[in-house]
């Protein structure tokens, strides 16, 4: 095969010979280049390069003044390679190679900005102490700020919300865990499909569970802003909320907000509410454990669990605003299947065993699964939810949703409690989470299934795994890891709340009787 | 550096993710793996994890739509352009109650922050004695002793008339000194004509080698200089220390090819101006003193810093120094104001026969060469001086970059070879020196704590970040900026 | 730093002090390098009251004051052929050869492979040194023609060795430097690259860089040490990478030609 010649013509190169030799050396060691030369298109050295067969490297007029790049190669892609790499190195060599900057890793946020001075987004993981100090040099600096950091009192809040309010930024946080934000995630994030439905949540987990379950459900989400957990609280005043919400009503891309949280503060509610009240795109509110009347009156759609908010906002963005059927995972709306289930295996159970144990990772959920637990069973029980990334918790120890170590004790521990019947738990996948929490936890179950029985009792386990096909974990062998370990799998939160609460109720019957609502569908 | 700036209503949500991680770096991850932008810092605590000052840095920092960061900014672009527009040319050599402002009567100019006679170092005694004794204020040095013990001598620092001096820096009245003009801004510096090494008056020896040194300053070298100034002109300062800095001098612990270029550029005029037994002298003096410009590139420095002095809101350092008991530096937007702190006693070797509890303190005006920009901020220029420290001239250029973090420009007139021609850091700003940490290196040489024993070393020392702080907050209330504005 | 901008009626250049004088130039003190000074190629340049600017770069050049200097051949770059002359030149070029970097015309042992375009000046070279020797204008034009443009580099090398060629020729009174210099000239920006046409436009006008005068002064002088020629040379070949080896190839060649006298007597063709 003949070899391919091609060239390419820089101008206002200004190079010395031995530079220019040396490339041509660099692109001789390329594979498949058979020759290489880097030449000024004078009449004399066209007559060469003619010479040499390498003319049509200079094809294009090429005038004395211009240098030209001339590669004979055994095909086209190993010449066009060669050409690129000519390209980089003649870019490269224009700068003065000794006493170049040394790479030194930017410690400061004005070092960063050296580096990437068109930056938007600052990302705050430090401990809170300084967590502050470094949202307000980002927000000086226009910066947006997502911040991880928990332990930033209050009234820093108030400050760093106030500036980014007058700066048109946004803050996300102070104990902010998740966004998406244009396909990108921050924190513990799922990957989720992009789509018309936009979030904004006070809730981490409960942002992850939303938008895990769009997924799902075929639909997918434009942007899921986090405000941080305290940021409907009174003294706050839901400043991010609002903000979101203003640029989500004004995104293109965006047709249905979510918004959620666990109840604001009466006015702080009143003040979100009204401002989507007269939002030309549909809004689905899920304040957990709140008033639905509220939000219907602000011509919102009311949700009670995060499946709720869900399967609405995917039921608006394909333009049906229909009414909840009852199998959609709202509290209390427990049907027939799950209730027949519930009466199979709570047959197993001993008599003591009557409570329900729930070990979260995520507090969110662990929120919606005491509103579920409370709608279906009352409040007059003795079950216990724990939020294992709380603060009383996490001191010294890594958060649940990345070391399973914690729980995993709790697990064995809850073995040995005549009275629980049900263990409820969250497994939740994404970005930053364990890379294999199924198997982390396998385990622990086994272990304490078994050490169940041999006090002739049967631990009943019921769980969710919070993520998507496209999580870095694998969400089907998840799954089968843990069915394989007898758990018993339901497809949200909300879902296994309401199983385990149906398995308590089946357990003991002659309890006080709980609303039990269920369509004959 | 300002970046985002982003309309109210399109937002972060309209412009993509372009981030800066600052913490956890597992977060960067997934961002970049989405394909987007991110810088990840290697954070750690500003201001050495104190929280509150860390706190007050950030509300200082610079903020276009901020009445404080809009200020200070303005204020530190304003500093910077004066100290790099700085045009230093000697033009005279007068006495010093002629030259200097407010200099008379029975008054001493000493270096470093103010400081009262019982309280100074060795060498300042020596120093001050000896120029009682050339002043003719006393006969022997008991007299002068009594004189001083008695508080009969005013004392007050050279920063304080617009001079400087090396190490004790005793300026009095009868002293010759160089006159400095800052073409671009039309102020005036001063400073005394270097001895030489050994026993000089500087490191406080005050026998009758150092008075007749002083002596012939007065009768032979000061109107010598005076003579060739004004038959051949001002000498441009900025460019002999440009052209020295490519030659391997940094301007404040070596300081030959300054001097070469000096005298190379006035043996012409001294050649035709000056009678050849004068000649003779000043050329033997000038041969035998290689640190003969060092006092001249002191008062350029000062000169240029000066005019950038008094800017409403700059936190640019104008004056750094140290009296051998206390380290003082000077910001522009807060004035006269010294912020001091205790020093201590430089890093380096030591000449045979003598160690670090030999010290003296740090000690002298000298300083403002780096507070400029040169001397131990142009370590890449003369890495010959890191042996003092044991290091390699690898770390002498890292010196200087390391104090590039620290200052807000670059000065191309002082372009340094060993750095690609990059101008030296110019302009420390006091924020930038508690944010990181980074405190100011000083090349400098150590004397003996005794008066009159002169220099037992070289080293470099590191200005105390406790001065720094202590500025920052001044800036800080100035600006009424509390914990949590 | 050498840089090479456009202004009415042709190239101006700035040299900093370490190049030495040029032609057409204006020397700057000190060594800063213009490019981190932000001076780009195709750049501006404007005459200005005292001097000249580079706005676009916010660089003002003030030559009030400023020393002038000629590029012509000063008298004592006039040579006087003879064995001595020989032995300098001699010198000289084993000086060159030491410090002479691979990639020019400059011959070397450490070549491997020839490219093309050396291949092909060498050939030229042979016929323009074999045109002078025996007086035949037209044989030595003809090659020198060829070379102009010919091989790598920002002046390509057969312009420096033309340029040291004009120089040797015209401090040794060749018969034919005045015909080469016409020659070499001769639309010479459609031939070349910028800064070889000027150079090649100024040595035809007998205006060459002061370090080819630093050299032929030192040759010239009955009293240069190898130490004289040292220094001339390793200024000379600070120039470029293969540039300054290349001019004083072309130098030592036209120096090394045999006198009138014992040139071959033979009518002109």
């Amino acid at each position: 095969m003949s070899p391919v010649v091609a060239g390419s013509i820089h101008r206002n190169a200004y190079r010395d010979s031995v530079e220019l030799m040396g490339i041509a050396a660099q692109l001789e060691q390329l594979e498949a280049v058979h020759r290489a030369g880097l030449i000024m298109a004078t009449p004399a050295n066209l007559a060469v390069l003619a010479e040499a067969g390498l003319a049509e490297a200079a094809a294009g007029g090429a005038g004395p003044n211009d240098l030209v790049v001339a590669v004979a190669a055994t095909d086209r892609a190993a010449a066009d390679a060669a050409l690129a790499r000519a390209t980089a190195l003649l870019a490269a060599g224009s700068g003065d190679p000794e006493g170049a900057r040394p790479t030194r890793p930017a410690e400061t946020l004005g070092e960063g900005l050296g580096e990437l001075p068109d930056a938007n987004l600052a990302l705050i993981s430090t401990p809170g102490t300084y967590a502050s100090a470094e949202a307000v040099r980002a927000l000086k600096h226009g910066l947006n700020v997502f911040l991880f950091s928990d332990n930033v009192p209050v009234e820093d809040e108030i400050h760093l919300k106030a500036l980014a309010d007058r700066k048109g930024l946004l803050v996300m946080g102070p104990d902010c865990g998740t966004a998406i934000v244009d396909g990108v995630p921050l924190g513990f994030a799922n990957a989720v499909r992009r789509g018309p439905i936009g979030l904004v949540g006070a809730s981490g987990t409960g942002i992850q569970q939303v938008t895990s379950l769009i997924h799902r459900f075929g639909s997918g989400i434009s942007h899921a802003i986090g405000t941080g957990g305290r940021d409907l609280d009174e003294r706050v005043g839901g400043t991010t909320m609002l903000a979101a919400i203003r640029q989500l009503l004004a995104d293109p891309a965006t047709s249905v907000l979510v918004l959620i949280s666990k109840p604001p503060s009466p006015s702080v509610a009143r003040r979100i509410l009204e401002s989507v009240r007269s939002s030309p795109k549909p809004v689905v509110v899920n304040f957990l454990g709140g008033d639905p009347v509220a939000v219907i009156d602000a011509g919102a759609y009311p949700a009670s669990t995060f499946e709720a908010a869900a399967r609405l906002a995917v039921r608006l963005a394909t333009g049906e605003a229909s009414p909840a059927d009852a199998n959609d995972g709202s509290v209390g709306a427990v049907g027939p299947e799950m209730a027949d289930l519930a009466a199979q295996v709570a047959v197993r159970l001993a008599p003591s065993q009557t409570a329900i144990r729930g070990l979260y990772s995520g507090g969110s959920l662990a929120g919606e699964a005491k509103i579920v637990l409370g709608a279906i069973l009352g409040h007059d029980r003795h079950d216990q939810i724990l939020d294992l990334g709380d603060d009383e918790f996490t001191v010294g120890r890594p958060h649940p949703m990345i070391d399973p170590r914690l729980r995993n004790e709790h697990i064995v521990a809850v073995a040995a409690e005549a009275d629980v019947a049900v263990l409820l738990l969250d497994v939740v996948l994404g970005y930053g989470s364990h890379p294999d929490p199924a198997e982390a936890l396998a385990p622990a179950i086994a272990d304490a299934m078994a050490l169940a029985i041999t006090s002739g009792r049967n631990l009943l386990v019921v769980a969710s795994v919070c993520g998507t096909d496209q999580d870095p974990q694998d969400v089907q062998r998840q799954e089968r890891i843990l069915a394989q370990t007898g758990v018993m799998l339901e497809t949200s939160n909300a879902r296994a709340a309401m199983l385990a609460a149906s398995i308590a109720a089946a357990a003991a019957p002659t309890a006080r009787p709980a609303p039990l609502v269920g369509a004959t569908e | 550096m300002t970046a985002g700036g982003l309309v109210h209503d399109g937002g972060l949500i309209h412009d993509g993710v372009r981030a800066v991680n600052i913490g956890l770096a597992g977060f960067a991850d997934p961002i970049r793996a989405a394909g987007a932008p991110v810088v990840a810092l290697d954070w750690r605590p500003p201001a050495a994890g104190d929280r509150e000052l860390g706190l007050l840095l950030a509300w200082l920092e610079d903020d276009p739509s901020d009445r404080v960061g809009g200020a200070i900014a303005a204020a530190n672009a304003q500093a910077v352009d004066r100290i790099l527009a700085a045009q230093p040319v000697l033009v005279d050599v007068r006495l010093a109650t002629e030259a200097i402002d407010g200099l008379a009567g029975r008054m001493l100019l000493h270096s470093g922050p103010p400081i009262d006679w019982d309280a100074m170092c060795g060498p300042v005694q020596g120093a001050a004695i000896g120029a009682c004794l050339f002043e003719g204020w006393a006969e022997t040095p008991a007299e002068a002793r009594k004189l001083l013990d008695a508080g009969r001598i005013t004392f007050e620092p050279c920063h304080d008339h617009g001079a400087v001096g090396p190490m004790a820096g005793v300026v009095s009245p009868s002293m010759p000194v160089a006159v400095v003009e800052n073409g671009a801004a039309g102020n005036r510096s001063f400073a005394t004509l270097n001895e030489g090494l050994g026993k000089v008056l500087r490191f406080g020896a005050y026998d009758d080698g150092v008075l007749e040194r002083l002596r012939w300053f007065v009768s032979t070298l000061g109107p010598a200089l005076s003579t060739v100034l004004r038959a051949g002109g001002p000498i441009d300062l900025k460019a002999i220390t440009a052209q020295a800095l490519q030659m391997g001098d940094e301007g404040h612990n070596r300081n030959v090819a300054a001097t070469s270029l000096f005298t190379r550029t006035i043996a012409p005029t001294v050649a035709t101006s000056l009678t050849s037994s004068v000649q003779a002298e000043v050329f033997t003096f000038l041969r035998a003193n290689d640190h003969f410009f060092l006092n001249l590139s002191m008062a350029a420095c000062k000169a240029g810093l000066d005019a950038a002095a008094g800017i409403d809101g700059s936190t640019v350092v104008t004056a750094m120094s140290r009296n051998g008991v206390d380290f003082g530096i000077r910001l522009s937007g807060t004035g006269p104001t010294w912020f001091t702190a205790p020093v201590g006693v430089p890093d380096g070797l030591y000449f045979p026969g003598y160690g670090p509890d030999d010290a003296n303190p740090d000690l002298g005006d000298s300083a403002i060469t780096e507070t400029f920009g040169i001397g131990g901020f142009a370590m890449a220029a003369a890495p010959a001086i890191v042996r003092f420290v044991g290091g390699t001239p690898a770390d002498a250029i890292g010196f200087t970059r390391l104090m590039e973090r620290i200052t807000l420009a670059r000065n191309a007139a002082y372009g340094l070879p060993s750095l690609g021609f990059s101008g030296t850091p110019t302009g420390i700003d006091a924020r930038r020196v508690v944010e990181t940490g980074v405190a100011p290196v000083i090349n400098t040489g150590i004397a003996h704590r005794e008066a009159g024993v002169g220099q037992i070393g070289a080293g470099i020392a590191r200005a105390p970040l406790a001065c720094f702080e202590a500025a920052v907050r001044a800036i800080a209330r100035d600006f009424g900026i509390g914990v949590a504005a | 730093m050498y840089i090479d901008l456009e202004t009415p009626p042709g190239a101006l250049v700035i040299a900093i002090e370490s190049v030495g004088g040029v032609p057409a130039g204006i020397l700057v003190r000190g060594s800063t390098n213009l490019v981190a000074l932000g001076v780009r190629p195709g750049m501006s340049f404007e005459p200005t009251p005292g001097g000249w600017s580079i706005p676009p770069a916010g660089i003002r050049i003030d030559v009030t004051g400023a020393a002038t200097w000629s590029p012509a051949l000063p008298r004592t770059a006039r040579l006087v052929r003879g064995p001595d002359l020989a032995s300098r030149v001699a010198v000289a070029r084993a000086i060159t050869s030491r410090s002479a970097r691979a990639g020019g015309l400059w011959p070397s042992e450490r070549r491997s492979s020839e490219e093309p375009w050396l291949i092909r000046a060498r050939a030229l070279i042979d016929a323009l040194l074999d045109g002078l020797r025996n007086d035949d204008g037209d044989r030595a034009t003809g090659a020198a023609l060829g070379l102009v443009g010919l091989g790598i580099g920002l002046t390509p090398s057969g312009d420096d060795y033309l340029i040291g060629m004009l120089a040797g020729l015209e401090a040794t009174g060749h018969p034919l430097h005045g015909i080469l210099a016409v020659a070499v000239a001769e639309d010479v920006a459609a031939r070349t690259t910028r800064v070889g046409a000027a150079g090649l436009t100024h040595a035809s006008l007998g205006a060459y860089p002061e370090r080819l005068h630093d050299v032929l002064v030192a040759v010239a002088s009955e009293a240069a040490t190898s130490r004289d020629l040292g220094r001339a040379v390793e200024r000379a070949m600070e120039f470029g990478a293969t540039s300054g080896s290349d001019t004083l190839a072309g130098l030592f060649a036209a120096l090394d030609l045999p006198a009138a006298a014992d040139r071959s007597e033979r009518p002109a063709a």
